[in-house]
């Protein structure tokens, strides 16, 4: 997610358009998940300014986009009622992100 | 910036995380540590935020999450060199922990990794990956305690380049 690892400011990033569940492409693609690493090392060997974002070019394929098969098989606790969502609100306009658990 | 960080989230989620109240780092230099080994010659190492452990080891604690939607478990587990299909589990209530309970490597490469190190494109790999769940709304206790000890960790196995991979 470039627009994360920017608001953060990470030293170094290869960033990719594939959906949480499958980071580094289809399960059993070993192929896709050895170019991402060989793509990382390289960033690793090349980048010289902190900041720097790689963005690869692979995109999902789009027929398996409309399927949606990313997202969790139950909803997010803090999405499951109007109370727990006004929560999160309320933590997003006032919260303190360095909080202690 | 080609790549559309929102594409694969509810409209909910990415409505949050266009306003969430990041770290401001915004009046700090980014932090740069130099690579000072060919990668050919690194002992490299992973980590996943996908909430991996070993069957045998604790669970990230998913239910205190559900009782307290604003926690995330904020530890963090070692998964040793070698680990086996069999023996990884997931526990992150974000992403359909499904497909990597098919392969672990499409969320947590570590068999790629293998392959590279035959290739000689790497030097060695560390005993030990690392992966936490990264489900934190609230960073203190994961800034503070657990990624310096996760830090530590990774120093005392003489590691050189870690790869971090989301989740």
């Amino acid at each position: 997610m470039p627009f994360v690892i920017e608001k953060i400011g990470a030293p170094r990033a290869v960033a990719i358009e594939f959906p949480f569940s499958m980071i580094w492409g289809h399960p059993g693609d070993r192929e896709t998940q050895l170019r991402i690493l060989r793509h990382m090392l390289e960033a690793a060997r090349t980048i010289e300014e902190p900041g720097t974002i790689i963005e690869l070019s692979d995109t999902w394929p789009e027929e398996e986009v409309k399927k949606r098969d990313w997202f969790p098989t139950e909803p997010p606790p803090w999405m499951t009622d109007q109370e727990k969502i006004s929560e999160m609100l309320a933590f997003i306009q006032e919260g303190d992100p360095l909080e202690e658990v | 910036m080609a790549i559309d960080s929102f594409k694969f989230m509810s409209r909910t989620l990415a409505n949050s995380l266009k306003v969430w109240p990041y770290v401001d780092t915004s009046g700090e230099e980014i932090p740069w540590a130099p690579l000072r080994k060919d990668t050919a010659d690194c002992m490299v190492a992973l980590i996943s935020s996908g909430g991996f452990y070993c069957k045998d080891d604790e669970p990230f604690d998913l239910e205190r999450e559900r009782r307290e939607p604003l926690w995330g478990d904020p530890s963090f587990r070692e998964i040793p060199r070698g680990t086996v299909q069999d023996d990884m589990r997931a526990a992150h209530l974000h992403y359909n922990n499904e497909h990597p309970m098919i392969d672990f490597n499409c969320m947590f490469p570590l068999d790629a990794l293998e392959d590279l190190l035959v290739a000689g494109e790497i030097g060695d790999i560390a005993p030990f990956h690392l992966s936490l769940m990264g489900y934190q709304p609230k960073l203190g206790t994961l800034v503070n305690q657990t990624a310096p000890r996760m830090a530590e960790r990774l120093a005392e196995m003489g590691v050189d380049l870690v790869f971090l991979s989301p989740g």
